[in-house]
């Protein structure tokens, strides 16, 4: 007798200690899914890596669960292995119960059987998703065909049903080529797909990490309904607790390999418990109250640090002595639940103690923007990209990235120039660099003569960059010395050995280990290269920093901390950023000011403050609304709030933001 | 698309006009055509009456004009050797060229097609193995070796198939297989390298996550995307195959293009080896022409409807 | 920088080691570059010395003695130090056209990368051409009117790769010139030729030389296929091309005289092609 079937028997076996009943009044009927002890390793060049652990979770039917973590976490190779979409070579053990089947020992055929018409799998890339060369229609012809046999007319009549359910009413879709169409239309597409078989269990990967805030909304509100409407349970996987938060009533926190809690989502946040799951909710930046997020120090042990004992211990304000020598409970409890020896609530109490780190500590006040001269100053620029080919018959490519911008940037002042993809933000990054020249208009700069660096020649170059992806921001070549010693190299300033000490005041000014200067790129984490690019920027002793997206390719609680280091760098260093994002949110902790950039032009800017509280351009507005809206959740307001722009259906919000 | 194919329609005219100068003036710079064909002791007079018939006495870039003028008439010139005009000399062994060429390409794509996907689908196993080593023989393998081999296997010892010539059925075999030895090698590796790379493609493991079975997904998804970078690679094996010929043709004794170049080219018998190059180029440039526009046709993303590919929708 | 020298070579390219077919290829490869250059000094044999007495001798095993280890020519002379002399022929051609090419089509494609609009339009179009001609028969045109000496093969089998060269840098240097560690190069002051030399040729090295690996057995082929063809290397000279067309009359009289020159090219272009499917497989490069 399996330990399912024991469940089927008597329930009660379940109860006790740490394990809190969702209903107690259980009904008879089992639950849809029932993951046991399922663990699933890798084969690497570098040997077996466990990348999940005994996980141990139920699901009922019209349940909605988040798996929320961290890249790392193990919370995408769990969903994908329930349905045994694993890449790679791997061995799984433990089973996995969907309905009295055990998924992880049916044969390939049967399981194709249960993929597409019970559980339906929804992917982070939809356009990726979609094959390239053929059109949606076929797409969905073949599916339809597969999971009700219904073909012709009548399988086009349940393809257009389908995408009206989803938001499309549009017809011509069918005609379309997954390039044809947007970020938010592919992943729609791709939603309706997974109902063609009307499934019990609809398992969502990330589906809205690839797109803009507006399109985030509208998908996790998608999704409920139908989730709703079709009483089909939910597994939704993110970083991103806000956006579980919005969709789900259950949440699955994963930590490291392991689920650390599960808890219900219907009350806010406030059943959260575990330690790491409070931490991680304090490290989102949001658009109400203290704006600066509190990071979690330190990083996610590696799949080779990984053992039997509390994961979290050494990032956890409240580890002890029994936390580093006892494990904490076996999970073998499959609703509510706390993996911690102390959860937090019943030992410390609600009130999470400060700690003594300097970056997080630390509070500056929003400096005014300085009255003296800009160190920048951009007037009417615009900018026009591409030009004349030899072959007259090629493809006219020039299209007008910026028009009319108007920008200072103030001695130690930090600007936010918030703009989705496309909208020109990188360019105006560039043009401030030199390696853009502006097509129209002017850039003055206005250094001053400012004596920090080895010889007064750094001045030359005042402006320097930190990117978005800082791995392909550092030499692979180099030692991370070498990078930061670079710029220093090629100006020919100090000797061998000043250049070396520059080099270790550097690391320690970001907070590295001085160990680190003989160390390789490929052997850092992303938090790590990130603060060693903002060292080989700072190098120089420039004035002004620009940051192209530096934080939206990392962790949450990774971003926080480099946004409290730009932060403490800012006020230490009297250093002026121009901060490039998408994430309002994100910017606010920085930002003296705010600039809105749509379509190459700016809508709007003003003191952030000001802008969040009274944006006057409608875009900037609906910026806020859609960000302010899970932002507001994180409030530990469990009220759901309003719509956005309510008045406006949710058809023609798409048709304005795609038109 | 029509401003497409517009594009590199001049594109591929203005290659062969460049083609046609370059030759043309590679050809004037080599040597005096005259020495060349009457030999360094021939006599003044026999030269100049020569040069005379050919107009050769004329300034260079008349001469270029006058040349273009007779290619435009598709006046080529005479051969040397033969004295026959050289498109008729030309045109006569074409043929046997182009039979070759094809049954060499079949077997290639009929050998080197499944077994690459084969090698895809089972990376990294036995099979995979077989392939990779398979295909790094036989592009390593000189043709003229491989040649040379069957000749005396087959030909003195087992005293199966002729030696040369393309007179009966058989002796199409071992310069077909020779020819397409190499080409085996190239497509299977082409093949195995495309499928690997749309194996990995996120929308493969969607359309199983929709409950479609593996041979579907193969069938349906898979091989068609892999087939649009065949297509490209197939166009540029037609010079490969012309170039293979050439060779082929001189160790069988098979009455082809190929072997008339090379005679050609020992007797210097250069309005023949022009008229070739020239047939070639132009033969190659539309080929290419023709690739790029079925691959167009073939892929729907690149430039659909001529428009201008939309810039950063999701990171 | 001095550090970098203090570290072996192979890791500071990212070379991964090779496996036991590797060594044996290398091993080969080893012993054809110390046959061709050492060999005749150590056996001594005068290449063009007739024997008029000992023709068409067999090699050992096939009914030959010891003192012709691959047997003789029609005109007596021994094939074993001719081998290794028309080794040393070829290898040089291969090793100069491919250095040389190689040479030309990084600098071109990094110019076409670096300058774009017109620049890259021409260097482009001159790619694409030459891609799309069948190589060999150009080369055979080439030599109808140029005459075949050593320095037109040289021209030629230097031509013959820089395409592949140029396309490759080019793709690569457009793709590194938009990594942030390029990017911030020029925003400190680093200029162009440090940029190109230290940020992007070194960190391609490794790409290029798996494409050597591809090209070399190619340009290898093409000379020997001009020579064998009669178009190539010119008496006194001998490559293996040439020395295989010699043998080709006497075929089924004595096989070895054109099977053991070509046996020698086989060999060698399959050492360097799975030397470098090992290194392509291990750097996970796509060579196609």
């Amino acid at each position: 007798m399996s330990a399912y079937e024991q469940a089927m028997g008597s329930r009660s076996d379940r109860d006790g200690p740490g394990c809190i009943r969702l209903r107690s009044d259980a009904q008879p009927e089992p639950p849809l899914l029932c993951i046991e002890d399922y663990s699933v390793s890798f084969d690497t060049p570098a040997g077996r890596t466990v990348a999940i652990e005994d996980i141990n979770l139920e699901i009922d039917r019209g349940q909605t669960y988040a798996f929320v973590g961290e890249s790392g976490s193990g919370k995408t190779v769990t969903c994908l292995g329930l349905v045994r979409l694993l890449n790679g070579k791997h061995a799984t053990s433990g089973s996995i119960w969907f309905d009295g089947v055990n998924l992880c020992d049916i044969p390939v055929r049967a399981l194709d059987e249960i993929r597409g018409r019970r559980i339906g799998v929804i992917f982070q890339d939809a356009v990726g998703s979609l094959d390239p060369i053929r059109t949606v229609g076929s797409h969905f012809a073949a599916t339809i065909r597969r999971n009700t046999g219904r073909r012709g007319p009548d399988a086009s009549r349940h393809a257009v049903e389908l995408l009206a359910e989803v938001g499309l009413d549009d017809g011509a879709v069918l005609a379309k080529y997954p390039h044809e169409l947007s970020g938010g239309m592919a992943q729609r597409v791709a939603i309706a797909l997974a109902l063609v078989g009307d499934p019990e269990l609809i398992i969502a990967d990330e589906p809205t990490t690839a797109l803009d805030a507006a399109n985030k909304v509208r998908i996790l509100n998608l999704l409920r309904r139908l989730c709703t409407q079709r009483n089909a349970a939910l597994i939704f996987v993110t970083h991103d607790l806000l956006a579980a938060a919005k969709l789900c009533d259950h949440v699955a926190v994963f930590y490291a390999g392991r689920i650390v809690e599960v808890a219900q989502l219907d009350v806010g946040f406030s059943k959260l418990r575990h330690p790491y799951s409070i931490a991680l909710l304090r490290s989102v930046p949001r658009l109400v109250g203290d704006p600066a997020p509190r990071p979690i120090p330190g990083e996610m042990p590696s799949f080779a640090d990984r053992d039997a004992l509390c994961r979290f211990r050494d990032r956890c304000e409240y580890s002890v002595e029994r936390c580093r020598t006892v494990a904490p409970g076996p999970d073998r409890f499959r609703r509510m639940h706390v993996q911690c020896h102390f959860p937090v609530n019943t030992t410390f109490g609600t009130a999470v103690p400060e700690t003594a780190d300097l970056s997080r500590s630390v509070k500056f006040p929003a400096t005014a923007p300085s009255s003296n001269a800009p160190v920048v100053e951009l007037r009417n620029v615009g900018k026009i990209f591409g030009g004349k080919r030899l072959n007259p018959f090629a493809a006219d490519n020039r299209h007008v990235a910026l028009t009319g911008i108007d920008l200072a940037i103030g001695r130690g002042e930090c600007v936010a120039l918030i703009g989705e993809s496309g909208s020109g933000k990188s360019t105006i990054g560039r043009i401030i660099l030199g390696l853009d020249q502006p097509t129209t208009g002017t850039v003055k700069y206005n250094f001053a003569a400012n004596d920090g660096g080895p010889r007064k020649t750094t001045r030359q170059y005042p402006v320097q960059i930190i990117f978005q992806d800082a791995r392909s921001a550092l030499d692979p070549r180099l030692n991370i010395g070498q990078q930061i010693e670079e710029p220093l190299r090629v100006n020919h300033l100090g000797t061998a050995h000043m250049r070396r000490k520059r080099v270790a005041e550097m690391l320690d000014l970001v907070h590295l280990s001085p160990s680190f200067a003989t160390a390789l790129p490929h052997e850092l984490s992303g938090g790590q290269l990130q603060r060693v690019e903002i060292a080989r920027a700072l190098v120089m002793n420039p004035s002004l920093l620009v940051c192209d997206e530096p934080t939206s390719a990392l962790d949450v609680s990774i971003q926080a901390q480099i946004i409290n280091l730009l932060m403490h760098l800012k006020q230490s260093l009297e250093l002026s950023l121009l901060f490039i994002t998408h994430d309002i949110a994100a910017a606010r902790p920085l930002a003296d000011r705010i600039a809105v950039l749509r379509q190459g032009a700016l809508v709007e800017i003003g003191e952030t403050e000001r802008i969040l509280r009274q944006a006057r351009h409608p875009y900037t507005q609906e910026l806020i609304t859609l960000t302010a809206y899970e932002n507001l959740a994180a409030s530990g307001d469990h009220q759901m709030p309003p719509e956005p722009r309510q008045a406006v259906s949710r058809r023609q919000q798409y048709q304005d933001i795609s038109a | 698309m029509t401003m497409f194919i517009l594009s590199k329609l001049s594109r591929a005219v203005l290659t062969i006009l460049l083609a046609l100068a370059f030759a043309f003036f590679l050809m004037r710079i080599a040597g005096d055509p005259a020495l060349a064909f009457l030999g360094v002791d021939a006599t003044p007079e026999a030269v100049a009456i020569f040069r005379e018939k050919f107009g050769l006495d004329q300034p260079l870039p008349v001469q270029f004009l006058y040349y273009m003028a007779n290619l435009a008439h598709g006046d080529f010139g005479v051969s040397l050797r033969e004295g026959r005009p050289v498109i008729v000399v030309v045109s006569e062994v074409v043929p046997k060229t182009l039979q070759l060429m094809g049954l060499g390409f079949g077997l290639a794509m009929l050998i080197g097609l499944p077994a690459g996907i084969l090698a895809a689908v089972y990376r990294g196993q036995f099979i995979d193995r077989l392939v990779m080593v398979g295909s790094v023989i036989g592009f390593s393998l000189p043709n003229f070796l491989l040649g040379l081999m069957l000749l005396l296997i087959f030909t003195l010892w087992l005293r199966l198939l002729p030696s040369g010539g393309a007179d009966t059925a058989v002796s199409f075999i071992m310069p077909t297989v020779t020819l397409a030895t190499a080409f085996i090698g190239v497509v299977s590796r082409y093949t195995r390298s495309s499928m690997i790379g749309v194996l990995n493609r996120p929308f493969l493991r969607a359309a199983r996550a929709r409950g479609l079975p593996a041979s579907t997904v193969l069938w349906r998804h898979a091989l068609p995307n892999a087939a649009i970078p065949i297509v490209t690679v197939t166009g540029l094996m037609f010079g490969g195959l012309l170039g293979g010929a050439s060779v082929i043709e001189t160790v069988f004794a098979w009455p082809g293009m190929g072997r008339l170049l090379v005679t050609s080219v020992l007797s210097s018998d250069l309005p023949v080896i022009q008229f070739i190059v020239i047939l070639l180029v132009i033969t190659m440039i539309f080929t290419n022409f023709a690739v790029d526009v079925l691959y167009r046709i073939l892929d729907p993303r690149i430039g659909h409807r001529g428009s201008m590919p939309v810039a950063g929708s999701a990171r | 920088m001095t550090d970098l020298s203090t570290k072996p070579l192979a890791m500071w390219l990212r070379l991964p080691k090779l496996s036991a077919a590797g060594s044996i290829c290398g091993l080969w490869l080893l012993i054809i570059v110390i046959a061709g250059f050492a060999g005749p000094a150590i056996l001594g044999i005068d290449p063009n010395g007739v024997d008029l007495l000992a023709r068409l001798r067999p090699p050992v095993g096939f009914g030959g003695t010891v003192d012709h280890l691959l047997g003789t020519d029609q005109l007596g002379r021994d094939i074993l130090i001719r081998i290794c002399h028309a080794v040393r022929v070829s290898l040089l051609l291969a090793l100069f056209g491919t250095l040389i090419g190689a040479a030309i089509g990084i600098s071109t494609g990094f110019l076409a990368a670096h300058f774009g609009g017109v620049v890259d339009d021409v260097i482009s179009t001159l790619i694409d051409f030459q891609a799309a001609m069948p190589f060999l028969i150009l080369a055979i045109a080439a030599v109808a009117t140029l005459g075949s000496n050593i320095a037109v093969l040289l021209v030629l089998v230097s031509v013959f790769g820089w395409e592949r060269y140029a396309r490759l840098s080019r793709g690569l240097a457009l793709s590194y010139l938009n990594n942030g560690y390029v990017v911030a190069a020029q925003t400190y002051g680093a200029g162009w030729g440090t940029i190109y030399s230290r940020h992007i040729l070194l960190n391609i090295l490794a790409i290029l030389i798996v494409n050597i690996t591809l090209t070399f057995p190619e340009i290898l082929m093409l000379e020997t296929t001009l020579s064998f063809l009669g178009l190539g290397v010119q008496p006194p000279h001998a490559s293996l091309g040439s020395m295989m067309n010699y043998g080709r009359d006497q075929l089924f009289k004595a096989w070895w005289i054109s099977i053991l020159p070509g046996l020698a090219i086989f060999l060698t272009t399959l050492a360097v092609s799975t030397i470098g499917d090992i290194l392509s497989n291990r750097l996970s490069i796509d060579r196609r």
